[in-house]
């Protein structure tokens, strides 16, 4: 569904990727972990088209998406919840849902969707005519996951979704990807904690100073230390690349 | 040593001796075109010290034509004839009513009383920063503009004030223009233009450690705002008149065309700049003067040389933001510059 | 009380031009943090239009003008505006600086730097007279236009999707982008919009004043500016109310000041304006932002 390959980015003279590649079939729930500044938020932007790249190949369902604007790349059924939600604070809750079916063509469906998507998740009918901002940061994340699956995405994009969450929350938020995933939505998720995710994913990617450093199934990472080397990279003799 | 005082004042020097050959070449030829150049070198000293501002402090400066104003008419005060005085400027107070100072004198008390204003609007001016700031300096130049147009008894309000001594000429404008780059070249390498020039680019970073903004950038304004009314005061003693419509909108676009066109970022861009729009200004001029060609003659209407400024200047930001120069200043020939130079 | 009623109608409908100016100004800041200095050119360019189009039947000239300015609006962005788009506001400001002393400029070359009469609808300017007060009729139909617009404007951006995409938009362009507001589109149609409420401005100052001249944009976008800064930069709310203050200090100043200082009236708004920035730069209206839950 999702390919890329050899994606470098530069901010000036710092090189937040060198050379990465990956690739995200179809339903999969494929994670991406790694510590501060290892160019996990900027691997999603480029995808999503925020961040120009300086080379590399990215691909969707075949289609190259480098160098079009993010407004036509979410409109090829990709969504992007990213770092610290960013949801309209100012606006109402139930704006900001309208907001996530900007992309519709069909109007009176998302109509639909948008009232479904209160109920679905209650806290965010209870406060539909509330400012967003106003929310705390657990419903705040609801509302910008609720707010990207109303644009009826085949490709779940989501950033850090369990910043600044209590462990339970972050539960009920695994939750509900899990039930997306079930119902047929491809998830990437990019986490720094990756205990969570760990349980969550189908496969698992490590991204250490905006190089790949593992990949493969998450169980190849259960031992402790195996992951710290991954993640760390304590022992370069860490297992090699596929 | 020689060498090495060259390598460090060479980007002011290179521009000294720049302006110098042009106005040796100017000297040599016609009236006309010495006028011409004589304009451009007052055009330089504003410009020169708009940049001392904003091409070191980041903000810019939609006031500065205020200190013209200020300036201009500060030595009129002091410099026109009594008899001039009693006619149009019946409402001075008596010491200037009946001061007639020398032109030069005449000049720095003016210079001087435009730093003061400069002192008292810059005080909370220089708190502000980007959109802000250049809203602020605007106000200033309208408050300034509406006070000059309507204090009748001491300005003579919208009409022209006459008879100021003319003694602005090619070389007293080099001169001046000369002084203005040295001006603007030591304070960009003294200590505190290097901590505003490191505010330029990061206001936070340079707080951090220990620069002192605020402070630095009053001083930045006083200075640039004393020079803006240097070039004040030579148009006013250039044209022999002054009139209030000659500081304020017309002229903050084109000094701030000439400094955007050439680069913010440089005094060689300062430079550049002025150079670059009075040519143009100059040619349109010609234009719409009139000129012949075979036997029929082509004139164009006014408003051309303001229009074609214009459209350069958006050109310039669309494609080459950071002006001609790009901050940069002119470099070294390869006899100083121990980098390409060969080791004797 | 007589003599209040009559300042209260006066500051109403000058203030209702101010906020007309200020609204146009505000919405393209709030949007792409562009002070639009041209926002006076498009109201300038309005006015001539009016006068060019206005001998045959008066709301045809009406709809020329809107047409007219719509147009030129959607032009400038497109062609000045666009490709300094991610500029710091400070370049943003020095380009509209030159957008408006290039239009200018151009109607300098066409039609002279002279002011020109122009007699137009000034069947309205008969008064209207309430017990003692007399309100020329155009004061009445400024403000009921206004009245209209500002609704019309409210129910866009509340009811609309288009118009809570405008106001996303304003708040997080990048976000809004990544749930697919086209840039480019709620751009454009900002521009749209900046150009209806200047030609409406053109058409009721010219009402007005019966006059036009190159320069006649310069004093709207000022006090637009103003009008703006004082509302609190980035509020549409705060563009009109401040409109609105600003048509009203002037009346005021206009009316309690002593003759001899009257001619300084502008000085003292302006002032107002640096006080504004210094001590409330986020606007008189606009307490500190609700701080945002993590
Ligand atoms: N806009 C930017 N300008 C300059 N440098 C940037 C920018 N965005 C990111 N960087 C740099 O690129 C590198 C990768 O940043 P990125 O945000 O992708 O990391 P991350 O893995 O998401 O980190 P975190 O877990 O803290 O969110 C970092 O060194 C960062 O400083
Ligand atoms: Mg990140």
């Amino acid at each position: 569904m999702l390919q890329i390959a050899g994606l470098d980015v530069r901010y000036g003279p710092i090189r937040a990727l060198r050379g990465v590649s990956i690739e995200v079939g179809r339903g999969e729930f494929v994670g991406i972990v790694g510590p501060n500044g290892a160019g996990k938020s900027t691997l999603l932007l480029s995808i999503v088209g925020m961040v120009r790249p300086q080379s590399g190949r990215i691909e969707h369902d075949g289609t190259a998406l480098m160098g079009r604007p993010p407004e036509e790349i979410v409109r090829r059924g990709i969504a992007l919840v990213p770092e610290g939600r960013e949801i309209f604070g100012e606006l109402t809750v139930e704006e900001n849902l309208r907001l996530g079916t900007t992309i519709r063509k069909d109007r009176r469906a998302a109509e639909a969707d948008v009232e479904r998507m209160m109920k679905e998740f209650p806290i965010l009918g209870e406060r539909r005519r509330g400012q967003a901002g106003k929310l705390s940061g657990g419903e705040q994340q609801q509302l910008a996951i609720a707010r990207a699956m109303l644009g009826d995405p085949k490709l779940l994009l989501l950033d850090e979704p369990s910043l600044g969450l209590a462990p339970l929350i972050t539960k009920q938020v695994y939750q509900v990807l899990k039930r997306l995933n079930e119902a047929g939505v491809t998830i990437l998720v990019v986490e720094q904690n990756p205990k969570r995710i760990m349980k969550a994913a189908t496969r698992l990617y490590v991204l250490r100073n905006g190089q790949l450093a593992f990949s493969g199934p998450p169980e190849a990472l259960e031992r402790a230390e195996d992951l710290d080397r991954a993640y760390f990279g304590f022992n370069e003799k860490a297992r090699p690349l596929p | 040593m020689a060498r090495h005082a060259i390598r460090l004042a060479w980007p002011f020097l290179s521009l000294a001796l720049l302006l110098l050959i042009v106005a040796a070449l100017g000297s040599l030829a016609p009236t006309v075109i010495q006028r011409v150049i004589t304009e451009a070198f007052i055009r330089l000293v504003m410009v020169i010290g708009l940049y001392l501002f904003v091409g070191n402090s980041g903000v810019l400066s939609f006031g500065h034509a205020a200190f013209m104003m200020t300036g201009a008419y500060g030595a009129a005060w002091l410099d026109i004839p009594v008899k001039s005085k009693k006619i149009f400027l019946k409402g001075l107070p008596n010491f200037l009513g009946q001061a007639e100072f020398p032109p030069w004198l005449a000049a720095l008390c003016a210079m001087g009383f435009s730093g003061l204003i400069a002192l008292i609007v810059g005080v909370p001016l220089v708190r502000l920063s980007g959109l802000a700031a250049s809203i602020g300096t605007f106000s200033v130049l309208v408050i300034v503009f509406v006070v000059y147009s309507n204090w009748n008894e001491v300005t003579n309000g919208t009409s022209s004030l006459i008879g100021l001594p003319i003694y602005v000429d090619l070389w007293v404008a080099y001169g001046c223009a000369v002084g203005a780059m040295l001006a603007a070249f030591l304070f960009q390498n003294s200590r505190l233009g290097l901590a505003l020039r490191a505010s330029r680019e990061d206001e936070v970073a340079a707080k951090a450690i220990g620069v002192n903004v605020p402070f630095s950038r009053l001083v930045a304004f006083v200075l640039s705002a004393a020079l803006v009314a240097l070039g004040g005061i030579l148009q006013a003693h250039f044209l022999g008149a002054l009139n209030v419509l000659q500081f304020y909108i017309g002229i903050t676009f084109i000094t701030i065309a000439m400094l955007v066109v050439g680069g913010t970022g440089s005094l060689a861009g300062a430079v550049i700049g002025t150079g670059a729009i009075s040519l143009v200004f100059e040619l349109l001029r010609q234009l719409e003067v009139g000129f012949t060609v075979g036997a029929t003659e082509i004139q164009l209407p006014p408003g051309l040389r303001e229009l074609g400024v214009a459209v350069i200047m958006i050109v310039i930001l669309i494609f080459r933001p950071a002006g001609l120069m790009a901050g940069r200043e002119i470099p070294l020939p390869g006899l100083f510059n121990p980098s390409t130079a060969r080791a004797p | 009380m007589t003599a209040f009623l009559q300042v209260l109608a006066d500051a109403a409908s000058q203030g209702s031009l101010y906020a007309l100016s200020a609204l146009g100004i505000g919405l393209i800041f709030g949007i792409m943090r562009l002070v639009n200095f041209a926002h006076g050119e498009f109201i300038m360019i309005g006015a001539y239009m009016l006068m060019l189009s206005a001998a045959p039947y008066v709301p045809l000239a009406i709809l020329a003008t809107l047409a007219a300015v719509i147009l030129l609006a959607l032009l400038t962005e497109r062609i000045a505006f666009r490709p300094v788009r991610r500029a710091n506001p400070t370049t943003l400001l020095v380009t509209s600086f030159a957008v408006s002393f290039f239009l200018q400029y151009l109607f300098v070359l066409i039609e002279g730097a002279r002011p020109k009469g122009f007699d137009f609808l000034s069947s309205l300017a008969e008064p209207f007279v309430i017990g003692e007060v007399r309100v020329p009729k155009l004061n009445i139909v400024t403000i009921g236009i206004t009245l209209v617009l500002l609704a019309a404007l409210a129910f866009f951006l509340k009811r609309t999707h288009f118009g809570i995409q405008m106001r996303a938009a304003a708040l997080n362009f990048r976000m809004a982008r990544l749930l697919g507001v086209k840039a480019n589109r709620i751009i454009a149609v900002a521009f749209a919009m900046s150009g209806v409420l200047a030609a409406v401005v053109s058409v009721l100052y010219v009402a007005a004043r019966g006059e036009l001249s190159p320069v006649m944009g310069l004093q709207l976008a000022l006090v637009g500016f103003v009008s703006t800064v004082i509302g609190g930069m980035g509020s549409l709310l705060g563009a009109v109310v401040g409109g609105f203050l600003v048509g009203a200090l002037t009346v005021a100043l206009q009316a309690s000041l002593p003759l001899e200082l009257r001619p300084f009236r502008e000085a003292f708004v302006f002032a107002i304006v640096i006080v504004v920035l210094l001590a409330r730069p986020r606007g008189l209206f606009r307490g500190r932002e609700a701080r945002e839950r993590v």
